[in-house]
């Protein structure tokens, strides 16, 4: 594993991750929305080559080296968990709202 | 010295009579020395006394008895009521069978020997009782007229009454003793006996871990009675699988309480013309006065070096460009004849060697006398080497034999050196399986380089992760490993082309090493259904499209949820 690959995919999870929470927080949801997703397609159309060859990068094996964990990975991970909460919150909003 | 002492230190020496303070712990008892089966004619020789059977019939016989191979009587025995003989209370026969015309039979010689040992000592006031194993003792009362203790003592849950005087003894069988040894007008002090314990123990002292043959080994022995009796009849039996155990003196027969008895041992080594291991063993055994065997043991083990040994040297272990590599041989023939050697050393193929085409020699090595080789080589690539030790082969009645020096040697060549390695974590993959493709370059050189590890794969080889490429300064005895993913594709074979490693050091040597190439062989049939799903995710390098269908998935799945009670609620309203 390399380390220094492994804190920058780390780094930008992490901050792809705060700056969708607080647009979600302070803003909108739907930008929220837009911001989780938009950046990382629109790298794979415009850079094609780096965007594939950062989320290529293998952090770890699982399953004695069968299974290979890397950006791809992260991504996803990231993408439903921030999903989820967006869109829960959304629904839990309007049943509250309807019932109150 | 006035004269009116005279009588009165007579009289204090006969009071204190020495004797008498520890009789009652010693007992005449008939110390066994062996049992004897005998026929005929036949003799048994107990020390001085000589038993020989005569008339033997069913059931009876007449034993002669000689006394230092003088005659000094006969005695007629049966197996039954009239089976026991004592001589003059010295000697004891007991006949324990009389069958098919041999005479069985154990003797014994009368001793005093002390038998019993305090264990414990209590003093007791009138009313208090004391325990010990398990014999209960209570002092009833005390007549202070004629100092007599009154106890009551419970052994083995009987009761028994007893008066005992100042000195008297109770003993029950051969299990405890009591004793009062004091009485004043309000206690007694009572102790209690039991019979001693044997034991021995034997020490083997003074031997190496390792001896050349034709050496002699000295060694020490120590046998000590740790027990509380004495042991008689002790025996000690040598066994090993080199030479012979030569016992310098012979071992006593008795050994008393704290006594112990030491003696030197000489193994003189036999010549051997290979390294081995033997066990150098002593057995000891010794009766106590009712028969009952005690032993103990002990043991050595040495190694046995050969009688051709070689010794090699290295003068210089760190060399430059311009130094050579010198090598000593010492051969040393340690036999009682000389030897013709074959000597062969083994060194790594960008050594050249400088005087001999190759380093093999025979020589003739006379007894106990040596041979030194020198020799020296040139190397021809920097690095660092492990030096092979070398070998020395020679007959010896009819067999070849060999022996090596001593450990590998490290060498250090200055300058540079770069290596690459490729590994696979799987031979021989079925389609659509995963193949973790590691490659290494270490620095074995002494200078510090600059990297460029370059690999290039196949164009129907997917590459799932990973990296094919690193740039890097590696230090010396550094290395540097990247590992990538390939997926095999659905062919009968991946060729990977050599894998390319261009370095630059230091001191400005630049250059590049390959791997070979190398072919993974890809079986006919697909990977499992585990596989098969990991690679899923993780399948080729995905552009916009797929990731937003991929996404277009998730939130499917997580709007699921919302939208199934969004239905349910708007439907109940």
């Amino acid at each position: 594993m390399d380390i220094i690959a492994f804190s920058i995919s780390i780094a930008f999870f992490l901050i792809l991750s705060v700056a969708v929470l607080f647009i979600f927080f302070r803003y909108s949801s739907f930008f929220a929305i837009l911001l989780l997703t938009i950046p990382v397609m629109l790298a794979t159309i415009v850079a094609p080559e780096p965007t594939g060859a950062f989320l290529s990068i293998q952090h770890f094996m699982l399953d004695g080296g069968n299974v290979p964990i890397n950006n791809y990975h992260v991504l996803f991970i990231v993408w439903t968990t921030l999903t989820g909460i967006i869109i829960y919150s959304e629904f839990l909003t309007w049943y509250l709202a309807k019932r109150g | 010295m006035p004269s009116r002492y005279i009588p009165a230190i007579l009289i204090l020496l006969l009071l204190c009579n020495p004797a008498f303070a520890y009789d009652h712990q010693y007992e005449d008892i008939w110390v066994n020395q062996g049992s004897y089966s005998l026929g005929e004619g036949e003799r048994a020789f107990i020390d001085s006394y000589t038993i020989k059977p005569y008339n033997i019939e069913n059931g009876n016989a007449e034993l002669l008895l000689y006394l230092n191979d003088n005659y000094i009587g006969h005695f007629h025995v049966d197996d039954s009521a009239n089976n026991e003989y004592v001589y003059e209370n010295t000697l004891r026969v007991n006949v324990t069978e009389i069958n098919k015309g041999q005479v069985t039979f154990d003797a014994a010689f009368h001793e005093y020997e002390k038998v019993w040992i305090l264990r414990e000592s209590y003093r007791l006031d009138t009313g208090n009782n004391v325990s010990y194993e398990n014999t209960d003792v209570k002092l009833q009362a005390i007549d202070e007229a004629t100092k007599t203790a009154y106890l009551d003592i419970k052994h083995n849950n009987k009761n028994q009454e007893q008066e005992f005087k100042r000195g008297d003894v109770l003993k029950y069988n051969r299990e405890i003793m009591l004793r009062v040894s004091y009485v004043d007008s309000t206690s007694a002090v009572v102790e209690f006996y039991t019979p001693g314990k044997a034991s021995v123990q034997l020490n083997l002292t003074g031997i190496r871990d390792t001896y050349r043959c034709n050496n002699q080994i000295h060694a020490t022995t120590s046998i000590q009675n740790t027990g509380e009796l004495t042991l008689r009849g002790i025996s000690l039996d040598t066994k090993t699988s080199v030479g012979d155990i030569v016992i310098q003196k012979n071992v006593s027969q008795t050994l008393k309480p704290g006594k112990n008895f030491t003696t030197d041992l000489i193994i003189r080594i036999p010549e051997q013309p290979r390294k081995m291991n033997s066990e150098i063993e002593l057995n000891l055994k010794g009766f106590d006065y009712l028969g009952n065997e005690y032993d103990d043991s002990a043991k050595a083990t040495i190694t046995i070096l050969p009688f051709i040994s070689i010794n090699k040297e290295i003068v210089e272990k760190n060399l430059d460009a311009t130094s050579n590599l010198s090598v000593n041989l010492t051969i040393h023939n340690y036999a009682s004849s000389k030897k013709i050697v074959h000597l062969q050393d083994e060194l790594p193929s960008s050594f050249l060697l400088m005087d001999n085409p190759s380093p093999k020699w025979d020589i003739v090595i006379p007894s106990n006398s040596n041979e030194t080789i020198n020799y020296t080589a040139m190397p021809t690539e920097a690095g660092r080497y492990e030096i092979k030790p070398a070998t020395a082969s020679f007959e010896y009645k009819g067999n070849s034999y060999e022996v090596t020096s001593d450990g590998n040697f490290p060498v250090v060549v200055e300058g540079t050196k770069l290596e690459i390695d490729r590994k696979l974590n799987k031979t021989t993959p079925k389609i659509g399986e995963h193949v973790r493709v590691s490659l290494t370059a270490s620095n074995t050189g002494t200078i510090t380089s600059n990297v460029e590890i370059g690999e290039s794969v196949p164009d129907d080889v997917d590459v799932i992760g990973g990296e094919l490429s690193w740039i890097g300064k590696l230090k010396p005895l550094e290395e540097k490993t990247i590992e990538y993913t390939i997926k095999t594709p659905d062919a009968p074979a991946v060729h990977l082309s050599p894998t390319v490693l261009e370095y630059e050091s230091e001191d400005g040597t630049a250059g590049q090493v390959k791997t070979d190439t190398y072919t993974i062989n890809i079986q006919d049939g697909n990977a499992d259904g585990h596989t098969k799903d990991s690679n899923q995710p993780a399948g080729e390098n995905m552009g916009a499209t797929m990731l937003i269908g991929i996404y277009a998935v998730l939130l499917m799945v997580i709007v699921t949820g919302p939208l199934i009670a969004y239905l349910y609620i708007n439907k109940k309203r």
